[in-house]
């Protein structure tokens, strides 16, 4: 007998496993096709999708979640293939299940959406301002999650003195539009100044229950204003086109309600440094002024000195040439009759007697004659 | 006075005191009016901390609560 190389059908099977297993490039891929045989057990559906080549077996674990595809539906369905040894069989398992084209929930979405805004409901003229004066907030939203906690942290960031009211609601599934309608009711008598209706990112059928036509008659029949603020920036829901206002988050939404607040608060801080400032700028002003009149009044006070000083020097100077010690110095004398300097000849008479004062002494001396000039 | 007015008559002390115009001695007196209205403003703000509530219902009846107890 020839040696040949023998694989057990469990060899073979391994390995044909093991190539798929390890294949990255089957891992989470999304595969369009036609559906057929569509049967649920537990909550797993098996079906098998094709196209006019082929079928490909296929089985969704969370079933439940999604409404049942009819026979023939194109589907979009998302996961893994994978290879089971036991029945040697190769199934895609899928763990999303989506309609190819236009899914029946946006046909209703389009459609609801053109009768409402050929009622008017989503015109111009109905939107109301928001309050510039916000005490109270009414939330409309989940009681868990971002949305509300979001939307606190905006509002109190300030040391904000804006009171803010949770009407709790389902925000997806069974009966959220209503629960929601009735939230948007409940404030609408409430003291409230305005109403938020927020919702975090989810898919199209998340965001269902803010696509439904009861909330969006809640939404424009309120009296109060209203901003919307439901799913991701690039998600539009027909109760956005309803609100007053559309906001892109929940954060952004709060940041409109409380913008004229927040806006008196910079207010605040922009006087209190003005004041500050111009107080600061003023005084500084004051000092340098003042320093400059001082420096100003020592100039004048030094010059003056100065030049007193230089006078005064001038003065002496002269006084010293004034001297009459100074005269008798040169050689003159001074006459002087009773201790009085004498001026002139008729002060004196022949054989008076007067003194003549020389630098080293003096004389006593008579007048032995008298010329006249 | 409320939040607002006081708010005003700051802003009006602020305009005064930079105008050029402005007096030492009556500057130093609206500066010191000025700093007064803006503590009581930043007082306003700080004492009063909004309330945030929840919408229960008890005994067929809607109340206000804390929403974090």
């Amino acid at each position: 007998m020839m040696e040949r190389n023998l694989l057990s059908v469990t060899q073979l099977n391994t390995y044909l496993k093991n190539i798929i297993d390890s294949e990255m490039l089957l891992k989470n891929i999304a595969v369009v096709g036609e559906v057929s045989g569509y049967t649920v057990v537990r909550g797993i559906a098996y079906f098998t999708l094709k196209d006019e080549n082929g079928i490909l077996n296929c089985v969704l674990f969370n079933a439940n979640d999604y409404e049942t595809p009819k026979l023939g539906d194109k589907v979009i369905i998302t996961g893994s293939p994978a290879y089971y040894m036991k029945g040697g069989k190769l199934t895609f398992q899928a763990n999303k299940l989506e309609s190819y084209g236009l899914g029946e929930l946006y046909k209703k979405f389009l459609a609801l959406k053109e009768k409402l805004e050929e009622e008017g409901l989503f015109d111009a003229k109905y939107k109301k301002p928001l309050p510039k004066k916000v005490a109270r907030i009414g939330v409309v939203s989940s009681e868990t999650g971002a949305v509300i906690e979001d939307i606190i942290n905006v509002v109190t960031r300030r040391n904000s003195a804006i009171d803010i009211v949770l009407y709790p609601v389902k925000v997806q599934g069974e009966k959220a539009e209503y629960e929601i309608a009735k939230g948007i009711e409940f404030f609408d008598d409430y003291n409230v100044d305005v109403i938020i209706v927020a919702r975090g990112g989810g898919s199209l059928e998340d965001l269902q229950p803010f696509n439904t036509e009861v909330v969006a008659r809640a939404t424009f029949n309120c009296k109060k204003p209203i901003v919307s603020a439901v799913g991701h920036e690039t998600d539009f829901t027909i109760i956005d086109f309803v609100s007053d206002l559309r906001a892109p988050t929940p954060s952004a939404a709060a940041e409109l309600v409380v913008a004229d607040y927040i806006a008196q608060i910079d207010r605040l801080k922009s006087l209190t440094n003005r004041l500050i400032y111009s107080e600061t700028q003023k005084i500084n002003l004051l000092e340098s002024t003042l320093k400059n009149y001082s420096i100003n009044i020592y100039n004048f006070v030094q010059n003056l000195l100065f030049k007193k000083e230089s006078k005064l020097d001038l003065l002496t100077n002269s006084l010293g040439k004034l001297n009459p010690a100074n005269l008798l110095l040169k050689g003159y004398a001074k006459l002087e009759l009773n201790d009085k300097p004498v001026n002139s000849i008729d002060e004196l008479s022949l054989n008076k007697e007067f003194t003549a004062r020389l630098k080293d002494g003096k004389i006593k001396a008579i007048v032995k004659e008298i010329v006249k000039k | 006075m409320s939040f607002e007015e006081k708010l005003l008559a700051l802003e009006e002390v602020v305009k005064k005191l930079e105008s050029p115009e402005m007096g030492v001695d009556e500057g130093v007196k609206l500066f010191d009016e000025g700093v007064k209205l803006s503590k009581e403003c930043y007082e306003i703000l700080h004492a009063t901390k909004g309330k945030i509530t929840i919408i229960k219902k008890e005994l067929n009846e809607v109340v206000e609560k804390p929403l974090k107890e």
